[in-house]
């Protein structure tokens, strides 16, 4: 897979009666394969809106992205599984949409520690549950870029914990290149090989730093690091 | 609650035959001359031709109004610019009587098949445009990212995405459709068609046969009664088994 390059000259929301709101500016990443980034930043400071450029979801702004991967997986802050679909059929429709033969259902829900849930619906699930489920799902198409919003987002601490479990045991494998939105540092060191910090809005980036080994144990060493 | 019910269909039975033997007049006959009158109409072979000609017809008017009034609703409710184009002739047509409606056609296309299904069909359909579109416009736009970031391809997208959110309006246009529709196509037949339960009313009308009038109506009115409870309800039920499990 070729180098992942998102470039951002500017990035301005429309605004009913007022004008444009501009969210990003002047954002260049690349993101080399296999790489895991954490973006970090204030709330509201345009996290979201850059990944949704990342992915392609929104195409309306200055700046390209080349080389964007054909096979991404999602999980978005709310888990959005299709709530009339069995888990399992969840991510068998993911997989037949990307051109894959039937994924290991069982297999990638007990990666995400959902074993036995497989002909449950959405509905019956927690919302720890359900974007761990979610993250199956995007699992299912064998992604070559996996991007995370917000994974720890509203769960309770034992969700919480369980859920960076499972990412950290995913992103191990290093065979995904994957970018992770958190405004927590803690999250960032745990998970992370680099982090990008971005200003608040409109945002820019403000520092790139590889994550030092000793930030994995004490995240106040990256704090420092993002700070200098 | 079934007990009510009962209870209720008897006392309406009841007084339908108290009223029918007080008055003893050939306007009113009491249910057993109702039941005559359907045994002698079956044994004729009239009733029953009658009942699959209209049925037929409602069918046809039916799925006609609910396939081309949700193709119009979706594209109304999704694009501005298909809505505002649209949105006057919809407004024309659902407030045009459908007796209006059936006499154009008839007077404009000739008083074929066609002209009657169509009819009904055109009467009809302003109101699923309207049900639906607000389906339409009520879509998760959040579902609609997850199959645009999947690559949902279209057909995908219709079956996983649009479609069992359209359900519950798609449900209440079919209901509340087939009920309007069988009524309209009684009349389309009366003005003129030559078979069917529409036009065995009229005959019946002209030879002053209440019976007769009573007999052809309530067994239709059975049949359509029963083709809610036995496809409608259950269509409806399928669609709605994830919201229950949700819940």
């Amino acid at each position: 897979m070729p180098l992942l390059e998102l470039r951002i000259r500017r990035k301005a929301q429309p605004r009913a009666g007022g004008p444009a709101l501009e969210v990003l500016r002047d954002v260049a990443l690349d993101f080399p394969p296999g790489s895991v980034t954490a973006l970090l930043g204030p709330s509201g400071c345009g996290k979201t809106t850059l990944l949704r450029i990342l992915t392609g979801l929104d195409t309306a702004f200055e700046g390209e992205v080349r080389h964007r991967p054909r096979r991404i997986g999602m999980v978005f802050q709310e888990p959005r599984l299709l709530p009339w679909r069995s888990l399992a059929e969840n991510l068998r429709i993911v997989a037949a949409a990307a051109g894959l033969p039937p994924p290991p259902v069982e297999a990638l829900l007990a990666r995400v520690g959902l074993e036995g849930w497989a002909p449950r619906l959405p509905g019956e699930l927690s919302l720890g549950m359900a974007r761990r489920a979610a993250l199956a799902r995007a699992l299912a198409v064998r992604p070559e870029l996996l991007v995370l919003d917000e994974p720890f987002a509203s769960l309770d601490a034992a969700n919480a914990v369980r859920m960076r479990a499972v990412i950290a045991a995913v992103l191990a494998e290093g065979a995904t290149t994957a970018v992770l939105v958190t405004h927590a540092v803690e999250d960032a060191a745990a998970l992370a090989g680099r982090v990008a910090m971005l200003t608040p809005r409109p945002a820019t980036l403000s520092a790139l730093v590889a994550v030092p080994e000793a930030a994995r144990r004490e995240p106040a060493v990256l704090q420092s690091a993002l700070a200098g | 609650m079934i007990l009510w019910r009962a209870a209720s269909a008897a006392l309406l039975l009841a007084l339908w035959w108290v009223l029918a033997a007080t008055l003893q007049d050939r306007a009113l006959p009491d249910p057993p001359a109702v039941l005559a009158a359907l045994r002698a109409e079956l044994a004729a072979g009239t009733l029953l031709p009658a009942l699959a000609a209209t049925l037929a017809r409602v069918a046809g008017a039916f799925l006609l109004a609910m396939t081309l009034g949700s193709a119009l609703g979706y594209a109304m409710g999704r694009w501005r610019a298909a809505d505002a184009a649209a949105d006057p002739w919809v407004t024309l047509v659902l407030n045009i009587p459908a007796l209006v409606v059936i006499l154009l056609a008839y007077i404009w296309f000739g008083q074929t098949e066609a002209a009657a299904i169509g009819a009904v069909a055109l009467a009809k359909l302003p109101n699923v445009v309207v049900v639906v579109r607000e389906g339409a416009r009520a879509l998760d736009p959040s579902l609609d990212e997850v199959a645009r970031l999947y690559r949902f391809g279209p057909l995908m997208r219709l079956r996983e995405v649009v479609l069992p959110q359209l359900a519950p309006f798609l449900a209440a246009a079919a209901r509340s459709g087939l009920a309007i529709v069988w009524k309209i196509v009684l009349v389309v037949e009366l003005l003129g068609r030559p078979s069917g339960v529409g036009f065995e009313l009229h005959l019946r009308f002209q030879l002053f046969d209440v019976a007769g009038l009573l007999a052809y109506s309530l067994s239709f009115a059975a049949v359509m009664l029963g083709v809610e409870a036995l496809a409608l309800r259950p269509a409806e039920r399928r669609a709605r088994a994830w919201r229950d499990a949700a819940a």
